[in-house]
């Protein structure tokens, strides 16, 4: 939370502002703790240390690597354009990239997919991922030609659109 | 390329009109259901896979199962756009400074750890899960489930501390909250953009259950009807190690634990009343497709083994080793007229991958639990 939202929050309604971390903390602490315990627990089959290694290494991974990269790809990729249509463009590669990512390991065929059972993961998700790609460039595409054939002096968001 | 205007928005102006307390309410809004939906599906099918004493998971509807589950993986994999534009929304604070302002702040600050490793980790983990691929050691069933409980637990905490600072950025004047600049079309374009993301991974997803959005399911694990006798294949025979032991000719179905032993021959049960049902085989992994099977009802067999009310069964495979090698079958599931030992598929006999010489389907049981070469029933 910034300074601002600091204050906006202190101008909430006192009440509920003081009981909704409460409660809060009264239901999840101890559902969060009995997540805990039972990942402890159930040791053999969770291997703590792996498990926690792959929770907190998501949120590392995603906050210090993923994100950054997506925000300097995405500048970098966009600087060639007009400021107008960067926005527009910045969302179809944010999109690309996560289509990408969710994808990716089947379309690299990382997984035991078709050893001795060609019934599991039996497209070709490559060609998939290639085809929802091109969905989303063609939409990003004509938001652009929307956006250009537009008088001059309006905006894409001045039609809800692009942004 | 389109030209310059004067008056468009600067990324800059665009990029502070998103990232601000009203996308980020809308976006943990949106989270908040489909977590919550991912949570109960997912819990229900933990308890119906290892049920507790005070769970007894009925037979009926017959493709419940196949409808909870197909809503979990389809869900998560909706949410997967929405958790990282949430993440990416309120990125610049994890930079705040002071990172700590009190004690509670702080402790706040700690629960975000366990929220968002939590939830990134379901959303990563069910997505190895339904690619098949395990990069780790640990078990992804047990290991989702315990990081679900934790996600959960973490997600209150947050919710309780963000529930006053929600409430007032989705109640403001539409289209401007507190702190937000310009008038909000940029931040509807991006909450659109982010919709339609999760729709088109919906979409990608769901056609492994939903036979008519199959052709457009560019990721879904399973054609519905793509395998032997047009039906998908979770383990095959060959990974199963039962090629000749499931082809044995001196084969027999061993019922024990009631009044009587009974050691039935394939001939012995084909001889036996035949019963047909239409069922889906539900997998957890979210595909599930129906076929029309046919053999002896379960409790027939029960009833002349001399079984007595109430009993469950536990159902064996001849497969030697592995976690589902054998399954229960409830008291209720156990007399469900549709809970079968299927000898034919769609009007052939079985295929050695859909479990020949016998296998267990029953109405609304997940796939794992419609146990393949079954050749002992013991009852309990």
């Amino acid at each position: 939370m910034n300074g601002r939202q600091a204050v906006d929050a202190a101008e909430a309604p006192g009440r509920s502002r003081r009981l909704g971390p409460v409660v809060g903390a009264v239901v999840g602490v101890p559902v969060l703790g009995y997540g805990i315990w039972g990942l402890l627990r159930d040791h053999a089959l969770t291997h703590p240390p792996d498990a926690v290694t792959w929770i907190v290494g998501s949120a590392v991974v995603n906050d210090l690597v993923l994100l950054p990269l997506l925000g300097v790809v995405g500048w970098v990729a966009t600087r060639p354009l007009p400021a107008g249509a960067r926005p527009t463009v910045r969302l179809g590669l944010a999109i690309s990239a996560v289509l990408a990512l969710v994808a990716w390991p089947q379309a690299a065929d990382l997984g035991d997919s078709q050893r001795g059972n060609p019934t599991v993961l039996p497209r070709d998700e490559l060609a998939g991922l290639l085809a929802y790609l091109a969905v989303v460039w063609l939409v990003v595409g004509l938001l652009l030609l929307r956006r250009a054939r537009r008088p001059a002096g309006t905006t894409v968001s001045d039609r809800g659109g692009g942004g | 390329m389109t030209a310059d205007r004067g008056n468009a928005p600067t990324p800059a102006s665009v990029e502070a009109q998103v990232r601000d307390e009203r996308t980020a309410a809308w976006l943990g809004l949106a989270l908040g259901v489909t977590f919550s939906v991912c949570f109960a599906t997912g819990l229900l099918s933990h308890l119906i896979q290892d049920p507790p004493g005070w769970f007894t998971w009925p037979p009926r509807p017959a493709g419940l199962y196949r409808i909870t589950q197909g809503t979990h993986v389809v869900t998560g994999f909706a949410s997967i756009p929405l958790l990282l534009a949430k993440l990416w929304v309120v990125h610049p604070k994890l930079f705040a400074w002071p990172p700590v302002r009190s004690v509670a702040h702080g402790l706040e600050r700690l629960a975000l750890v366990p929220l968002v490793g939590g939830g990134l980790f379901l959303l990563l983990s069910g997505t190895l899960n339904v690619a098949r691929w395990y990069p780790w050691s640990f078990f992804f069933p047990r290991a989702h489930y315990w990081a679900a409980w934790i996600t959960l637990g973490a997600l209150a905490i947050h919710v309780g501390a963000k529930a006053a600072t929600t409430r007032r950025a989705l109640g403001a004047a539409r289209g401007t909250a507190p702190g937000a600049e310009g008038d909000g079309r940029a931040r509807r374009a991006f909450l659109g953009a982010v919709a339609a993301t999760s729709g088109l991974l919906a979409v990608g997803h769901a056609g492994g259950t939903v036979g008519w959005l199959s052709p457009l399911s560019a990721f879904a694990q399973r054609r519905p009807h793509q395998g032997p006798q047009d039906l998908p294949v979770n383990k095959t025979a060959r990974s199963a190690r039962v090629l000749s032991s499931a082809r044995d000719p001196g084969y027999r179905l061993v019922v024990e634990g009631g009044r009587r032993r009974l050691e039935l021959s394939l001939d012995d049960l084909r001889e036996r009343e035949q019963h047909e049902a239409e069922l889906p085989i539900a997998c957890v992994e979210g595909w599930s497709a129906s076929a029309r099977w046919r053999g002896v009802r379960l409790r027939d067999l029960l009833d002349e083994a001399g079984t007595p009310a109430g009993a469950e069964v536990e159902v064996q495979s001849l497969q030697q080793g592995g976690l589902y090698r054998a399954s229960l079958v409830n008291h209720r599931q156990a007399r469900d007229p549709d809970t079968l030992l299927a000898l034919q598929l769609d009007g052939e006999r079985l295929h050695l991958d859909h479990g020949y010489p016998l296998r267990l389907i029953g109405p609304n049981r997940p796939g794992v639990q419609q146990t393949k070469w079954v050749h002992r029933l013991v009852i309990r």
